[in-house]
């Protein structure tokens, strides 16, 4: 069984549609749900979190539906977006108290809080009041909501969005070892490298719709008609151009002071007259860099109406 | 987790934001201006004449202020979806936090009533008439409850706007006050008429449907 499954799925607000027709499933592992602000990711997941519904279609988690059967959010760890909680508690106190409402005995809250705490490494702030907390802060201490009580399913809802580096690698670290120990995770964003860092399984969201699923090599397989644009930064950029500009996979050339973007309809042929003309040119590489293979690209791509 | 469960989880969470919020600071405060008014008019006839409507005033804000504020606060501000996110029914919530602030505003109104009628008749107050308005804190307590989810954003105001419009109906002369929370609340405490039983009737009914009406509306409202 399907951990989510959505058949057919839309869902309005008014007249404005915020998911149109979408059908899913994840069985497992992270999945992330990558788009542009206003895609539709917030209004998945909430759906998936059981505090919306859907106006059209079934959705359903572990089988049954999270709005209308309260019992199963009790397996669903869910991180919103928006950093409105209650301010006034301690980060201890806000964890413990709702894993004490997610089912966890009044006895056991407070050390499955602890644990959550640590796990998201927030053991030395536990007592500081959330009021004050740094965004990354915020982020790792509604992580640790979502985790306390031990849910089978976490939905997080942008869990990088606005955090420094080095927290973003600690969050990332964090939800990679939740997923080891077996849980299943969707996560949403709309920077691309963020979800790069979690997972290679993505839906792609655009417009209300998910435009395209699974792996990011798949879903570049897909766009295979596509030329692939490789950016070489080097010493010799017009040199290398030169030798480049005769063969038949060459689209496109773009040149600057100390680099050049290749267009090619044959990216392992291209890499190897890459290589040949960086030897004939004596040019020496800074880096070279796949750029559709970013997620942006692959995003880009597919809302821009291309997909299949 | 059992239901009764739930509400007692929402229960705890409501006591503990409850003593560390402004709540009973600004009920206190709000409590106190009849018995300031007593205080005013000690010994004078009018206060005889005026302070149990006086008294009432007290129905029209601090339910509103107590419970309508608590129950749409977070709806506004969206910490619901932490609420809403966990295995429990939404109308838990609803009754958790009711059963911590329904007697908060019933404890405050009936004391509000004693030490005005101390101060400004330089007597106890009877047990009806603080029976009276017990029952009517109650009573508007659970319409303002239910009156906060027909709006969340504009609870605390709509139930304010309910309650004023419900004295004026309390005044009309025919069946109708019946449903008045404040005609109903004296009737039972022995000040405007003589059928309590009734008025106990349609106090019940009136504050009961609007919390059936909150409690089935919350189930299907959307964070």
């Amino acid at each position: 069984m399907n951990t989510i499954e959505l058949e057919h799925c839309s869902k309005w607000y008014g007249r404005i549609l915020g998911l149109s027709d979408v059908s899913w499933r994840v069985p497992g592992g992270i999945v992330g749900l990558l788009g542009p602000n206003g895609a539709g990711k917030s209004t998945l997941m909430k759906m998936l979190a059981g505090l919306i519904s859907p106006s059209r279609g079934t959705l359903s988690v572990f089988g049954v539906s999270p709005f209308s059967d309260p019992g199963v959010r009790g397996r669903i760890g869910y991180a919103p977006e928006h950093d409105q909680t209650w301010d006034e508690m301690t980060v201890f106190d806000l964890v413990s108290r709702l894993a004490e409402l997610a089912g966890v005995p009044r006895g056991r809250a407070q050390s499955s809080a602890r644990d959550a705490i640590e796990q998201v490494g927030m053991t030395g702030a536990a007592d500081r009041r959330v009021r004050g907390l740094s965004k990354g802060m915020r982020q790792r201490t509604k992580l640790a909501t979502a985790i306390a009580h031990d849910p089978d399913l976490l939905i997080l809802d942008e869990p990088l969005g606005g955090v420094d580096p080095v927290a973003r690698i600690e969050i990332v670290a964090r939800i990679r070892d939740l997923a080891a120990r077996g849980k299943t995770i969707c996560v949403s964003s709309h920077v691309l490298y963020e979800i790069e860092a979690l997972t290679a399984q993505i839906a792609v969201i655009d417009r209300g719709r998910i435009v395209a699923e699974g792996d990011v090599a798949e879903i570049r397989r897909r766009l295979g008609h596509r030329p692939h644009r490789i950016k070489l930064a080097c010493d010799r950029p017009r040199a290398a151009a030169a030798a480049l500009a005769t063969a038949d996979h060459v689209a496109r050339i773009e040149l600057s002071a100390d680099a050049l973007i290749v267009e090619t309809t044959d990216l392992d042929r291209c890499y190897d007259d890459i290589g040949a003309a960086i030897r004939a040119t004596g040019t020496i590489v800074s880096s070279l860099t796949a750029l559709d293979s970013d997620l942006g690209a692959v995003v880009d791509s597919l809302t821009r109406g291309g997909g299949s | 987790m059992t239901d009764a469960a739930a509400v007692f989880a929402i229960a705890r969470l409501t006591a503990w934001r409850f003593v560390h919020g402004r709540l009973p600071w600004v009920g206190a405060i709000v409590a106190a201006l009849p018995i300031a008014f007593a205080a005013a008019l000690r010994g004078h006839a009018s206060f005889a004449e005026r302070s149990f409507e006086i008294e009432e005033l007290l129905l029209v804000v601090l339910p509103a202020i107590a419970v309508a504020a608590s129950i749409t606060s977070e709806l506004d501000d969206r910490a619901v979806t932490y609420l809403w996110s966990r295995p429990l029914a939404r109308w838990t919530v609803m009754v958790g936090k009711l059963v911590v602030l329904a007697p908060f505003v019933v404890a405050l109104v009936v004391a509000s009533w004693i030490v005005s009628t101390a101060v400004g008749a330089g007597e106890l107050a009877s047990a009806a008439s603080i029976g009276g308005l017990a029952a009517g804190a109650l009573g508007a307590t659970m319409t303002c409850a239910g009156l906060a989810i027909v709006a969340p954003r504009y609870g605390m105001v709509l139930a304010i706007v309910y309650m004023l419009c419900d004295g004026v109906v309390g005044e009309i002369p025919a069946h109708i006050q019946l449903i008045s929370i404040t005609h109903d609340a004296g009737e039972l405490a022995g000040v405007t008429g003589s059928s309590p039983a009734i008025a106990a009737i349609g106090l019940v009914i009136v504050s009961t449907a609007w919390l059936a009406y909150g409690m089935r509306r919350i189930g299907r409202l959307e964070a």
